[in-house]
């Protein structure tokens, strides 16, 4: 997510604008789709409550954090898997901060700009957590039709940076990328289902919290999300587990390509940047409910 | 305090594989 909307403001570049659009297109179709299949139970995907000023306040302090951390919540998890000790730098700063928002001294803070709520309608009939087509009726014919409005709206500029032309000598091009990701996605939604006990997705705010608790108190505290005993160790969710999945598999691919290497900032103070980078982004993240 | 399962076998590989193959395409993807 970094790089998508980095390169679009400092650059002009919107080619990982557009695979990330791709991702997206293809995470909310298919979701829905397996939502509607009846594969996520009846919490369906677990939609949020309509913050509007948390959303806007938290996305906009992690859209901060995450220029100056040089990475997203995932995007430090691999980046530490390509060698980079600066991302786990980041990655620090950004588990401190969430664990002191979600269960610590920031979390009045946090509760008091979140207080604000949109529902639709009112009494026992009030949709608390609304999606996007809630706003124009119930019915999944609207929920299709408001889906089909994004997506032809992502498709033309999706079209413009030719998806299907030769990609880059080492990697995946942009638009395989963005679609192996999206597929990713629906896959998480259904497996935090089938296997973690309740449909989740691939956040990765929650999760590090979850494995960063487990890891330091053998308890991941998941406030909402079941937990299961690993081996008499502790307890964890199972969206700790692929907190732990992402350098790995990231170191994989960087080996592969032969991309892996150490690396450090000379500078001790670029250290602190990101560190700082990692505080903002995870109270932004918390607050934003991402 | 509430009733915690076992992790089964399939929720540890799962819960990782899911991890590691994102991993993968967000390295591959150059995210």
């Amino acid at each position: 997510m970094n790089t998508a909307f980095r390169d679009v403001i400092f650059i002009n570049d919107l080619t990982m604008f557009r695979s990330w659009l791709i991702a997206l297109g293809i995470a909310i179709i298919g979701s829905n789709f397996i939502e509607d299949l009846g594969f996520l139970g009846d919490d369906g995907l677990r939609r949020q409550v309509f913050s509007p000023i948390a959303a806007m306040v938290g996305g906009y302090l992690f859209g901060v954090g995450i220029v100056i951390a040089g990475g997203c919540g995932s995007g430090v998890l691999y980046k530490q898997g390509e060698g980079q000790f600066a991302a786990l730098v980041a990655t620090f700063g950004f588990a401190v901060s969430l664990i002191a928002t979600l269960h610590g001294p920031l979390q009045p803070i946090m509760k008091a700009i979140k207080s604000y709520r949109v529902s639709i309608g009112t009494g026992e009939d009030a949709i608390t957590t609304p999606a996007l087509w809630d706003f124009f009726g119930q019915s999944l014919t609207t929920k299709w039709a408001v889906i089909a409005i994004v997506i032809a709206i992502i498709i033309p500029i999706v079209l413009k940076g030719r998806p299907f032309a030769a990609g880059a000598k080492k990697g995946w091009s942009w638009s395989v990328g963005g679609a192996v990701i999206g597929l990713l996605v629906i896959i998480a939604w259904w497996a935090s289902h089938y296997f973690g006990g309740q449909s989740r997705g691939l956040s990765f705010s929650g999760p590090t919290v979850d494995f960063i608790m487990f890891g330091l108190t053998g308890n991941s505290q998941a406030p909402f999300d079941p937990m299961f005993d690993l081996f008499g160790i502790g307890v964890l969710t199972w969206s700790a587990l692929y907190v732990v999945g992402v350098p790995i598999g990231a170191y994989m691919s960087a080996k592969g390509l032969k991309e892996f290497k150490l690396t450090a900032p000379r500078q001790a103070d670029e250290l602190v940047r990101v560190f700082l980078g990692g505080l903002v982004m995870g109270f932004g993240a918390i607050v934003a409910g991402g | 305090m509430e009733e915690v399962s076992q992790a089964s076998v399939m929720v540890i590989i799962s819960g990782l594989l899911v991890g590691v193959m994102f991993g993968f395409a967000l390295q591959r993807g150059r995210y």
